[in-house]
């Protein structure tokens, strides 16, 4: 039998961030959600539900969405997560991050970090998604502001020129 | 439940997780999305088996045999159209789909999961401790570690009622045929699955036999009573079957 670490109710985590490696000693019962937030402060992340319903805590792990408060850190050992820090700079937001913002589609806030990643994981496995794709995809993400039409909208037409 | 987790102990193979299954306050962690949003504080102890199961899907002549550590999302991308309408309907977020995987979703025996109701019409096969026998999934006792699941294919139709369509179900059937049987299942707000095999055709006799254990299974609560949901079984089953 392999303890994760000699003391049962720590552990040395090693995991990539948004491209950089992040090695820390967290108690093993810390959720990823918490260990993104409270230890690597990226409050981008965020827990609404804390139990799976709502996908406000969506990151993307290892190439697929997941919800990061079901998940605990020490499961994300060894593995690559990306947040809604990680996909653009201040100065440079994506195309999906603008149409966001042309489309209007944000009001609280709260949900569209979670939005935004499962919007761009669609987009890059198919650019040009229809309505009912759209939809389809965001099954694990509630918005309880805006009605979707507007976050539908902005996956829609995100990249167009205009 | 996480914030009562003292250890996670990652055993070498299934007899040493299932010695560690044992213990009290231990439960195995694969997928385990469920684990961390009920609200149990006993559980002390979790036993990491994901690295001891396969995700492979194999398509075989008469079905596909699935690693039980494949998530319920790759097993949709797999799956015929059927499957992947039945996967999405028991689980209906993207995100937890891409966590649960299927050995839990047979684990966790929810009978209102349009998946575990499949599983019973097509009469599926669990390997266990990864031995080198398969059982009916009716015959598991619940004991052991499911190492992988091996589902025939043929002609299965499965309809459910509900309160609005993308609510849980409270009632579920299900209809698998070959040319010499044919397998009924019905689950939802149960007890349990229910699960009767006969003759195909079926005869009105057998599918009255299916609705007296059917009966049995749904409890009267604000959704009907027992022979309500027993009738619409019955409903649903005959619009399926095309029998009268």
């Amino acid at each position: 039998m392999m303890l994760y670490h000699p003391k049962p109710d720590r552990f040395n985590l090693s995991l990539t961030v948004n491209g950089e490696v992040v090695e820390r000693e967290i108690v093993t019962h810390l959720r990823l959600l918490d260990f993104l937030r409270d230890e690597l402060r990226l409050t981008g992340t965020k827990e609404v539900c804390g139990e799976g319903e709502c996908g406000a805590c969506t990151i993307i792990m290892d190439g697929k969405t997941v919800n990061s408060c079901l998940i605990l850190a020490v499961e994300a050992h060894g593995h690559e997560i990306i947040t809604i820090e990680g996909l653009a700079n201040m100065d440079e937001l994506t195309d999906l991050q603008r149409s966001f913002e042309d489309h209007h589609a944000v009001q609280c806030g709260y949900c569209i970090p979670g939005m935004v990643l499962t919007g761009e994981k669609l987009l890059d496995r198919n650019p040009h998604p229809t309505r009912e794709e759209i939809k389809h995809e965001l099954s694990g993400n509630i918005c309880r502001c805006t009605g979707y039409h507007k976050i539908i909208d902005a996956i829609e037409h995100a990249g167009d020129t205009e | 439940m996480w914030s009562s987790i003292e250890q996670i102990v990652k055993p070498s193979d299934f007899k040493e997780a299932l010695s560690l299954q044992a213990e009290p306050h231990a439960k195995l962690l694969a997928g385990g999305s469920y684990l961390i949003a009920e609200k149990d504080q006993t559980t002390h102890t979790l036993i990491d088996i994901n690295h001891l199961l396969s995700d492979r899907v194999e398509l075989k002549e008469h079905g596909i045999y699935v690693g039980a550590g494949c998530t319920l999302q790759d097993l949709a991308n797999f799956g015929d159209l059927v499957l992947s309408r039945v996967i999405i309907a028991s689980c209906p977020s993207k995100n937890i789909r891409n966590q649960r995987t299927l050995g839990g979703e047979i684990a966790q025996a929810r009978p209102n999961s349009d998946l575990i109701v499949y599983l019973h019409a097509v009469d599926a096969q669990l390997q266990i401790n990864d031995s080198g026998s398969f059982q009916h999934i009716s015959d598991w006792n619940g004991k052991g570690i499911i190492s992988r699941v091996f589902i025939p294919e043929g002609d299965i139709k499965i309809e459910r009622a509900s309160v609005i369509d993308s609510a849980v179900a409270f009632v579920i059937a299900a209809v698998f045929e070959t040319p010499n049987y044919i397998t009924l299942a019905a689950g939802g707000k149960a007890k349990k699955v229910c699960q009767w095999r006969t003759q195909n055709p079926p005869e009105e006799v057998d599918i009255r036999n299916f609705m007296e254990k059917v009966e049995s299974i749904y409890p009267n609560d604000h959704f009907g009573t027992s022979e309500y949901k027993a009738q619409l079984v019955s409903n649903l089953i005959h619009h399926m079957t095309g029998s009268a």
